[in-house]
């Protein structure tokens, strides 16, 4: 389960409300960059990768690893850069009927798929009715697809996508590699092989999975079609990439030290400094767009729907010192429940609220919980300051031991914070039935409507329908700054009204936030030109390895 | 006689059937009694649109009675039909079988490092030998035993991949690749059998056949390994049914470690994915070769040992 740990686990149906098409700014990440210096042609690239996909077609799985994997094997209508600007792919241009409702591409004529069959509006057509076919079982690219109807085939190079209200996020959903295109002929031929034969009309094509083992692209030697600022009009450089899957860490890291792998992926923190200060090694990392890894605090039941608790939990964490030392600075302290390379990140939260165990101490005492405990815990009326935190198990990245760093932390304020490792269907049920005083999770998304995800009472998990307002949040104020941000076109408008959002969650301590999600690589000086797009995935499109 | 050999088997077979079910039963309790709807259960996490749901539920009949749902389920295993897994949209036979050999070549090859090592060892050490030698190969013993597997597994990797590039760190290439794994899955096997062969190879050694073979001028060795062995062998026939979930167990680790494939790789991914489909496969697959080989074993002690025939 760990691959879903970017993704965020509950994604349900809540992409039906998103409202803009304002895109986001990885500040940290340079899209798909251009090489600096000349590329060599040829060589495999070998990567450690941490995790296997599931399923190779991305309009089933939601798993990061499969839109790492599936973004060489596909393209997409268009193409997002850094700076979140959406540019022609597979589309040369298209138009957006003014009620947003209808989008017309207009598509290249120069393109055939990997197995031969040219592309065309059929294969849009093909390719979006296969998401929403319920024998397709779509985790994820489903609700990217939002309020969609169909696609008529206007001409043989001319699509339409129609929806059955306005649904602004379309391009920038469109630019994922989720929607990515599909060979037609693959779709009606094999639909029960869609998982293991992915044809698409990417720079590579899959030549072999050895399941549990590895997996190897081959270079696609007509493509010709990549986006412009791909800085390669042609095709991939590299004759091809393997991925070997290696979930230990330390094996993954040995691999690449030892120059077994010229790649490999989520190196430990504790290790960075090593690569650091090696000379034929090279540290590169990405942090994520979207939600940071976050603390939701239940405000609706419990002792967190005081809002004097909620704050003394959120000053009780010394989050400096624990973050610190657990990812050895290699994941950045949150302050926002954004990350920084979002856009819409309200600067002004950094500082904006500190540990102060005194303060904690005397919220606490105004609330009512004047005693003590022989366990040490603070009570009210004799009875314990208990908080319980289901967690979904297991957690990548360390983060039970951060719950136990927490536990320890909060404790000296007085609170008995109870952390329950749960499997999934224990979890779902805590998670949708609002039994729990905490509720942990992050979620990848390069656009600043994801606070709507989180803070609209639209989007309340509720039983049966896991959502991403696990808060519990229902507030008019709010509800109006994320309808103001989400409806208007200037980007200053955006910024203050998101800015409003987060500064009121966490004043109002709705959320905890923890550190910044990032991907941490680690590869060999020979390999260059390794480029992000705008989720923080790597992509290897324009990669190449020196020999020299 | 034979007849009586004939029902013995009968029975054994049948007991065989018997715990099959039972594990089969099991299986099917277990899904139904989990946290959650046999559903969510069997998504493992993964929010589905309500079609897909539908579609789910529609597969497992969960419309009908739970007795029907059962029978239909019974029914499936007995025509070799193990569902469909939610992970790989792949059917579960397929998944395993895949995978199967990957396990088999692995769990041979670490067995007979196992016995061969332990053998050797045994023979060297048993008896009146080498008091030094002795004492080391009985701590090595101990610390082989103790080890946890994936500290075993990266201390031979750090050493003999990423020091000595001596051997790959991960794949199923080759027989360069199956060293390392092996060793890994034979160490605590080998420790133990090396342990239960010296018991045997020295109350062997004590009896007086023994000593007749000596008075006739026989070579110690051949002392040991003509006579003794085949007297300490009996006690680790007993075992084979530990070896086998020992090697089962110890795949889950190795195979996760070295990046092989493997059904204990299957095992993992489907456990911690909650792929339901493929627990329940992996689980009758376990519960399959367990039985077959205490029924083996015990057949076997019909055939080693001719008193228990008369019973």
């Amino acid at each position: 389960m760990h691959n879903m740990w970017r993704r965020g686990l509950l994604f349900g149906s809540a992409f039906v409300f998103l409202g803009t098409a304002s895109a986001a700014v990885p500040l940290g990440a340079a899209a798909w960059a251009a090489p600096s210096q000349t590329p060599e042609r040829g060589g495999t690239l070998t990567i450690a990768e941490s995790e296997e996909p599931d399923c190779l077609d991305p309009a089933v799985s939601a798993g990061d690893v499969t839109a790492v994997v599936a973004r060489e094997v596909f393209d997409s209508l268009v193409a997002q850069d850094a700076t979140g600007g959406l540019h022609p792919w597979l589309a040369t241009s298209w138009s957006i009927s003014p009620n947003r409702e209808v989008y017309t591409f207009h598509l290249r004529k120069d393109v055939t798929f990997q197995d031969g069959t040219p592309f065309n509006a059929a294969a849009v057509k093909a390719t979006f009715d296969h998401i929403v076919a319920p024998a397709t079982k779509s985790e994820y690219a489903i609700s990217l697809l939002g309020p969609y109807t169909g696609t008529s085939v206007v001409s043989n190079y001319v699509a339409q996508v129609h929806f059955s209200k306005p649904y602004a996020p379309f391009l920038q959903a469109a630019s994922t590699t989720y929607l990515g295109v599909q060979s037609p002929k693959a779709l009606t031929d094999d639909p029960s092989g869609l998982c293991t034969h992915p044809v698409g009309s990417g720079p590579f094509s899959l030549s072999k999975w050895v399941p549990h083992q590895s997996l190897s692209l081959v270079r696609n030697p007509a493509y010709h079609w990549a986006p412009s600022f791909a800085g390669n009009p042609g095709p991939a450089y590299l004759d091809g990439i393997t991925y070997s899957f290696l979930s230990d860490d330390s094996v993954r890291f040995g691999a690449l030290t030892s120059g077994q792998v010229d790649l490999a992926t989520e190196i430990p923190p504790i290790d960075v400094s090593a690569l650091k200060s090696s000379s034929t090694l090279q540290y590169l990392h990405a942090q994520a767009p979207g939600a940071n890894y976050n603390l939701y605090l239940n405000t609706e039941k419990g002792p967190f729907a005081n809002v004097d608790v909620r704050k003394a939990f959120q000053q009780s964490i010394n989050l400096n010192l624990i973050i610190g030392s657990l990812y050895h600075g290699q994941y950045q302290r949150a302050w926002s429940p954004l990350g920084p390379t979002t856009l819409g990140f309200d600067p002004k939260t950094v500082g904006s609220w500190k540990y102060s165990l005194s303060t904690a101490s005397k919220l606490l005492q105004a609330a009512g919980y004047t005693g003590h405990n022989a366990a040490g815990y603070r009570t009210d009326d004799g009875k314990p300051l208990v908080v319980k935190w289901p967690m979904f198990s297991p957690e990548p990245q360390q983060r039970d031991v951060l719950a136990q760093l927490i536990q320890a932390q909060v404790k000296n304020a007085g609170f008995d914070l109870q952390i329950e490792p749960l499997s999934i269907g224990t979890y779902l049920e805590d998670y949708t039935t609002g039994n729990y005083d905490i509720a942990d999770y992050s979620f990848v998304r390069d656009d600043p409507d994801i606070l709507r995800l989180i803070f609209s009472s639209t989007n309340k998990s509720k039983p049966g329908q896991p959502s991403q307002n696990v808060s519990l949040l229902t507030n008019s104020q709010v509800d109006g700054w994320l309808n103001q941000g989400s409806t208007s076109s200037s980007t200053a408008v955006q910024d203050a009204t998101y800015a409003k959002v987060q500064e009121y969650v966490l004043a109002q301590a709705d959320v905890v936030p923890m550190y910044v999600p990032s991907e941490l690589l680690g590869a060999s000086v020979k390999v260059h030109g390794l480029a992000w797009d705008p989720d923080a995935f790597p992509v290897y499109y324009s990669t190449w390895i020196s020999t020299s | 006689m034979t007849g009586k050999v004939l029902r013995r088997i009968a029975i054994r077979v049948a007991a065989m059937v018997a715990v099959m079910w039972g594990a089969a039963t099991l299986a099917f309790v277990a899904l139904h009694l989990l946290p959650g709807n046999p559903v969510e259960t069997l998504l493992g996490g993964r929010v589905a649109p309500p079609s897909t749901v539908r579609e789910i539920r529609q597969q497992l009949g969960l419309g009908n009675p739970v007795l029907i749902q059962y029978l239909t389920f019974l029914g499936h295993l007995l025509s070799g039909n193990l569902g469909q897994s939610f992970q790989l949209e792949q059917p579960v036979t397929q998944v395993i079988g895949g995978q199967l050999l990957a396990t088999v070549e692995l769990a041979a090859f670490a067995c007979a490092l196992a016995f061969a090592g332990a053998g050797l060892v045994a023979l060297l050490t048993c008896g009146r030998s080498n008091r030094v030698l002795r004492t080391t190969s009985m701590g090595a013993e101990l610390v082989g035993i103790s080890m946890p597997s994936f500290w075993l597994a990266i201390l031979l990797l750090t050493a003999f991949s990423f020091q000595i590039h001596l051997f790959p760190v991960a794949g199923n290439g080759g027989f360069s690749s199956l060293v390392l794994p092996a060793i890994t899955l034979a160490v605590p096997i080998g420790a133990v059998l090396s342990q239960i062969l010296r018991n045997g190879l020295d109350t062997a050694l004590r009896q007086p056949f023994i000593l007749s073979a000596r008075a006739r001028g026989m070579r110690e060795w051949k002392v040991r390994t003509v006579h003794a062995l085949r007297h300490a062998l009996l006690p680790v026939i007993t075992l084979s049914g530990w070896i086998v979930g020992s090697l089962l167990s110890g795949a889950v680790i190795v195979e996760t470690v070295f990046g092989r494939q493997g059904i204990g790789r299957v095992a993992e991914t489907a456990v911690t994915g909650e792929d339901m489909p493929v627990v329940i496969g992996v689980v009758l697959l376990s519960a399959l070769v367990y039985v077959t080989v205490n029924t083996a074993v015990d057949l076997l002690y019909l055939w080693i040992d001719p008193r228990l025939r008369a019973r």
